[in-house]
């Protein structure tokens, strides 16, 4: 990932780069966003470049470009498009203050991270968060730099998202599937449980986020029961999270591992632990293994246990699997 | 994986996110699944908040979907679901039936009401 000096140092040449550019433009601009007025935002950038990736007051232009596009209005990658042509640099990346992006999964499972009062992201980011393919074209064709560590936060964000046309893209463009920090794509896909993006991430050489228990974690996803024994008598506590806040019983549970589960289960894993407001047991009712609910049954996890009393029971989550979320 | 959970003892009275299994299953026509949760004992006359409709009375007047099948209410009916629960408005499940049934001129919807009414009758509703 970019370092928060180089980042600055974006941002500081980027508006050196823009000196002399008024206020009143961005704000020009961004009342043609509002109004999804293309011609209007032309006639503004023919007048020169404006401050758009600097937030003042309510108006930003470059990211209220991709949120107009990101809900679905072509006029917000048309006029993202206009600014790109008027000299924005695809590679750019701005600062969301009061909240940022949302790192949640589809799922709805919260992650790490969310919540941050002051993020930096990428153009390319930012739409990927909203899955808007048509802005990562937009930017790619405007010289999107896709060997970036800032390209491989894409692949993260639509593995995570469980977003496969994106992540198709991006990875065939020559986006790295594989992180220099941070959780990976595989590990987010892994997290979410996204089996599609798995099952494409994985023979691409697509690694598991680092953790001290990655081979263990691992093992039990793919149902190395022997792997997880070994690594269970080594003295590895059946608790333990990984980097995303999983839970080895949970992780077998939602991949249909019975043999893992009943180790685990065999070297007192807490058939009732939680991870996100979700239990084993939910896990494998949403996942829909049958074979691991009575194997969790028979280990004593409590079929009727509810995170909190606006939560779901694994019955309910069998029944609708979206109540899942937390 | 729903029998796994009943026969493990799980509690189809419970609600959930956004309603009860009984509820989701209804709406997501799914009768074993429903004669399973009616079996256990899921509550037919379950309303999840006091103003909400009776789960009978959405099935009877929920012709959506193009169904004309009345199975739901039958099962509905066979588990104890109270015939002469009514609505906010005062309406049994029957009579919320006829209300929509008046003044409609769609052919699809006016045999679907025309046949939910029957069903009822036929019941005892």
């Amino acid at each position: 990932m970019q370092s928060t000096g180089a980042i600055t140092l974006t941002l500081a040449l980027g508006l050196a780069g823009l000196a002399g550019c008024t206020q009143a433009g961005a704000a020009a601009l961004c009342a043609a966003i509002t109004a999804r007025d293309v011609a209007k935002a032309e006639e503004v950038l023919r007048a020169g470049p404006v401050d758009w990736l600097r937030q003042q007051w309510t108006c930003q232009p470059a990211k209220d470009a991709i949120d107009l596009a990101g809900e679905g209005a072509t006029e917000g990658t048309q006029i993202l498009r206009a600014m790109l042509k008027a000299g924005l640099d695809p590679n750019a990346a701005f600062n969301v203050s009061g909240g940022g992006s949302t790192s949640l999964g589809s799922s709805g499972r919260a992650r790490p991270g969310s919540g941050s009062t002051s993020t930096t992201h990428s153009l390319a980011e930012w739409a990927a968060n909203y899955g808007a393919a048509e802005v990562i074209t937009a930017l790619r064709e405007a010289g999107l730099d896709m060997k970036s560590d800032r390209a491989a936060q894409v692949v993260v964000i639509a593995a995570r998202n469980g977003d496969l046309a994106l992540l198709q893209q991006v990875v065939e463009a020559g986006a790295p599937v594989n992180t220099t920090n941070g959780p990976t794509a595989l590990g987010s896909a892994v997290a979410e449980r996204h089996h599609p993006v798995i099952a494409y991430l994985e023979p691409k050489g697509a690694r598991e986020s680092a953790g001290p228990h990655l081979a263990l974690f691992q093992a039990a996803r793919v149902g190395d029961v022997v792997a997880v024994k070994a690594g269970l008598a080594g003295g590895v506590d059946p608790n333990v999270e990984d980097p995303h806040k999983d839970r080895l019983l949970l992780r077998a549970s939602a991949f249909g591992q019975v043999a893992v589960v009943e180790a685990l289960l065999a070297a007192k894993a807490d058939p009732n632990q939680w991870s996100f407001g979700e239990s084993a047991l939910q896990a494998a009712a949403k996942e829909g293994h049958a074979h691991v609910i009575r194997a969790l049954l028979k280990g004593r996890a409590q079929v009727n246990a509810r995170f909190d009393d606006s939560s779901s029971t694994a019955l309910v989550v069998a029944v609708h699997p979206d109540t899942s979320r937390w | 994986m729903v029998k796994a959970l009943l026969e493990g003892g799980a509690d189809p009275t419970i609600p959930g996110i956004g309603g009860t299994p009984l509820m989701f299953a209804a709406q997501q026509k799914r009768l074993p699944l429903v004669q399973a949760l009616l079996g256990a004992k899921a509550n037919p006359n379950h309303r999840l908040l006091p103003n909400e409709l009776p789960m009978l009375h959405v099935i009877v007047i929920g012709c959506e979907n193009q169904d004309f099948d009345v199975s739901l209410v039958r099962a509905f009916a066979a588990a104890g679901a109270d015939l002469a629960a009514k609505d906010g408005e005062g309406n049994t499940a029957r009579q919320a039936a006829e209300a929509r049934l008046d003044g409609e001129t769609r052919p699809f919807y006016k045999a679907c009401y025309e046949t939910r009414v029957a069903a009822l009758k036929a019941l005892g509703g």
